[in-house]
């Protein structure tokens, strides 16, 4: 390559000290060029075979030259973009593009072929069901858009992207349905992400906590989902779906607690046996945040609502416990917040170990050795047992963070302090608006028609309506012929 | 800020002032089961006896001493009123008494004679005690009842409860007494009937408890006694037997004593309504009942359907008998054990006004009882002899 090419060198630099970019020099009819690219983010098959052996062609007898031909859109098979800045053409070989550089040409030509290594769609690990689709979103967000567009093949289904982070360049796409989704809510969006400047984005939770909404409260705002069915079940609500590369989940805004506490599974299953574990669900998820400050409350200041025969079992087991009802709820739950804690991060290898010295040693060794009483271990386990039943992983934090709260002031002030703190905490749900949807609809404000997907599900035929929380335009879901 | 100092401001008071922070760990309680009450009328002293459950004792809850001595303890103080002997209770104890699951109390027989104004009082008073718990008397000291052998149960204090929670012959509460103390009626109350008899060994008796009647009582004091078969019929008149547990077998004679059949009643209701006549008040009461034949030997063979007819014939006669004689009792004794003057009250508050001052007199003199009996054997049973 001449050394003349201002274009080259300024690249080069840009590209220095980058030891995996390939520079391949090509001549074709005396011309010299040079392609750039990174040897593991390009498809080399397809730089090969598209652009590469195109070129080489033209050394045959009898082609036309090659500076008359270099700009028809008939040479390369494959889409080019001419571009004159170097930084930008430095930005594209490091985001997987090809880029040719002419020596006699100011301007080259870049070729988007990104090759990312990526693993295959994989069955749901954290959203699992018995019937219905099992794929889940993998990391790669063209795959994930394919997965949704394979779902809703309407060309209403729209998909805009917005380029998040500085450095990292992470590509993010808005996904909806025109016609029902809110304008109001895309406006807010595309406003929010066209002002994040940031160095990079790794994860889709940054996104999130971009909006003040999300800063006043330990309940979701987003709802993570890492199931196509779930994105696209909520875009044919009205709702929106967003997609960012190099996360395995999508959200979707805006959310409501209630569809927080539904599962896909629900509506795949019978209505009946659905409508059952639905109610089970909610039972469940008060259980998780109740439980334990109940028991203690109860027990500390209000024996006299226990049952004669159950509080004799409490107060035999409790005989010689060294603590108060409170220090020990504490300790137990702290003990299984970190078994937890450390059940996630343990090396799968050695994750049973933890499960069963978890279960079994602490727990059995607890009770003999009279550190602990019975009916507390069973409060926690029937505590953490509920708190994994709520479907969504967040709310499901959010919950057992509460649970403390509560605890410790059901452990001071009993029964009053609970109800205090739960009619301020139902106050506080009542009182959330997620872009424009408020955050407990519809039990708050009430909209009797929409109860039959609540605390159980109505048969499909019966839910004719989509949602009126997320502003959909088209109200009607369904049409009896 | 504000609005969280605001928020602050007007919710702890609200706690605070609830009795908030004013917490007892289980463990450092003494939960009083039930109450045993005697009073010595020479020296016009009370003695409380209290029957608590000893977690320690209770193998996770569940035992019943496994060898390690009685699940249960008593403990006796005598003082001039109630709340003094609790206190002195109190004194000795390492935990502090709680009432809150006290499900039965035992009033001795001199205690019952000479009133329960001053328990009346104390239960009044006491926030702690619930007032469903249940109410007896003890033909002699109760503190004799609290020694009785538990051999189905585990403490005396749940063998007592389970008599009146099982509706055995009644299940009379601090309640129902109240109500007849507060209005100057009348009340009834299970009398226990405690008996040394071999039980769980041959070779040694044990005091053993049971129900053999009932007491009588006019506002405060137990005014007379009722045998088992005044009993039976007055509890069904009451109203209160309604579970299953214990049902009454009624046994009949008829050609001379030599045709019998026992029958067991199902299914038994009552109802009790009042009109004024000229001489006074007229309270009807009806007792509705099904009956199955247990047993029948017709001496001259008639057909199931005209042995029926016998049956309740003698049926009739023996239960209207036994109800008449009772309400003659509680009438001599001025106990107005079916709370007739709450009837009239509801009725016929003038004339519930006018007669409340005597009321005791009154029900003596001037109520009269209309009795209505409509009886059914429900099965034609083969002849068994």
């Amino acid at each position: 390559m001449d050394t003349s090419n201002t274009l080259f060198q300024e690249l080069k630099n840009y590209l220095s000290c980058n030891d995996d970019v390939t520079y391949f020099p090509v001549q074709v009819q005396d011309v010299e060029c040079t392609f750039i690219y990174i040897r593991s983010i390009v498809d080399i098959v397809m730089l090969q075979e598209k652009i590469i052996r195109p070129l080489l062609l033209l050394n045959e007898p009898g082609t036309r030259p090659f500076m008359e031909v270099i700009h028809s859109d008939t040479l390369f098979p494959w889409p080019m973009k001419d571009e004159k800045d170097p930084l930008t053409a430095a930005e594209a070989i490091t985001a997987g593009s090809a880029v040719l550089i002419v020596n006699s040409l100011p301007s080259c030509m870049i070729f988007t072929i990104p090759k990312y290594q990526k693993r295959t769609v994989q069955e749901s690990q954290n959203e699992q069901v018995v019937i219905g689709p099992r794929e889940s979103f993998i990391e790669d967000v063209d795959v994930n858009l394919s997965l949704l567009r394979h779902k809703i093949r309407h060309p209403e289904l729209k998909v805009v992207r917005y380029q998040i982070g500085r450095y990292t360049k992470t590509p993010l796409y808005v996904v909806y349905l025109e016609g029902l989704c809110d304008k109001k809510l895309l406006q807010v969006l595309d406003r929010q992400f066209k002002n994040i400047d940031v160095d990079g984005v790794l994860g889709v939770s940054f996104i999130s906590e971009q909006f003040k909404i999300t800063r006043k409260t330990s309940f979701p705002q987003f709802q993570y989902t890492e199931r196509p069915d779930s994105v696209a079940s909520a875009v044919l609500e009205g709702r929106v779906g967003i997609l960012l590369e190099g996360t395995p989940s999508a959200q979707i805004v805006p959310t409501t607690l209630f569809s927080l506490l539904q599962s896909s599974e629900d509506y795949y299953q019978s209505f009946i046996y659905a409508s059952w574990i639905r109610m089970v669900r909610f039972v469940f998820a008060l259980v998780s945040v109740l439980l334990p400050a109940l028991y203690v409350s109860i027990s500390t200041f209000q024996p006299e609502i226990i049952p004669t025969d159950l509080l004799l079992t409490i107060a035999a087991a409790r005989e010689n416990i060294p603590f108060t009802a409170l220090v020990e709820a504490l300790l137990m739950e702290l003990t299984f917040e970190a078994l937890r804690e450390a059940g996630t991060r343990i090396p799968k290898p050695v994750g049973q170990t933890i499960s069963i010295i978890g279960a079994i040693v602490i727990g059995q060794a607890a009770v003999s050795a009279g550190v602990v009483s019975a009916p507390m271990v069973i409060v926690v386990s029937i505590t953490g047992i509920a708190a994994f039943i709520v479907p969504h992983y967040e709310l499901g934090l959010s919950l057992r963070l509460l649970r403390f709260a509560l605890l410790i002031l059901g452990g001071t002030m009993g029964l009053i302090g609970v109800l205090a703190a739960t009619f301020i905490i139902y106050s506080r749900l009542c009182s959330l608006n997620t872009f424009g949807t408020p955050y407990m609809q519809p039990f708050a404000p009430i909209v009797f028609s929409e109860w039959r997907d609540m605390l159980f599900r109505a048969p499909s035929y019966m839910m004719t309506r989509r949602p009126y929380a997320f502003h959909a335009k088209n109200k009607r879901r369904l049409r009896k012929k | 800020m504000r609005r969280w100092w605001i928020a602050i401001s007007s919710v702890l008071p609200v706690l605070l002032l609830t009795g908030c922070l004013a917490k007892v760990e289980i463990n450092d309680q003494l939960f009083v089961l039930s109450l045993y009450l005697d009073k010595d009328v020479e020296k016009n002293e009370y003695t409380v006896t209290i029957s608590s459950p000893l977690p320690n004792r209770l193998s996770n809850g569940a035992g019943s001493g496994s060898g390690q001595g009685q699940p249960f303890a008593l403990v006796t103080e005598s003082a001039p009123t109630i709340p003094l002997a609790l206190n002195a209770i109190q004194r000795q104890m390492t935990r502090k008494l709680d009432f809150s699951h006290t499900r039965v109390i035992v009033i001795g027989n001199r205690l019952a004679r000479a009133g329960l104004e001053d328990l009346f009082n104390w239960t009044l008073r006491e926030r702690a005690l619930d007032y469903s718990t249940f109410v007896m008397i003890s033909p002699q000291d109760a503190r004799s009842a609290s020694e009785l052998t538990p051999v189905f149960e585990t403490m005396p204090s749940t063998v007592l409860k389970r008599f009146a929670v099982q509706n055995n012959v009644m299940g009379t509460t601090l309640k129902d007494c109240l109500s007849g103390y507060m209005a100057g009626t009348g009340y009834a109350m299970n009398q226990l009937s405690i008996t040394e008899k071999p039980v769980s060994s041959q070779s040694k008796t044990e005091k053993w408890a049971g129900v053999d009647g009932i007491g009588l009582f006019d506002s405060t004091r137990l005014k007379s006694v009722l045998n088992i078969q005044q009993t039976r019929v007055i509890a069904w008149a009451i109203g209160s037997r309604k579970t299953p547990i214990y049902r009454p077998v009624y046994s009949v004679l008829w050609d001379g004593g030599r045709s019998k059949a026992s029958v067991l009643f199902t299914h038994s209701e009552s109802s009790k309504t009042i009109s004024m006549t000229s001489s006074g008040p007229l309270v009807t009461i009806k007792l509705r009942g099904t009956a199955d034949v247990l047993s029948l030997k017709d001496d001259k063979r008639r057909e199931p359907t005209e042995s029926n007819t016998y049956i309740i014939k003698e049926l009739n006669d023996q239960i209207g008998g036994h109800l008449r004689e009772a309400l003659t009792i509680s009438q001599e004794n001025g106990a107005d054990i079916l709370k007739i003057g709450q009837l009239l009250n509801a009725r016929y508050p003038d004339v519930w006004q006018e007669l409340k001052q005597d009321w005791a007199g009154n029900y003596k003199n001037q109520v009269e009882f209309q009795i209505k009996l409509k009886l059914d054997i429900r099965n034609t049973d083969m002849q068994t002899g």
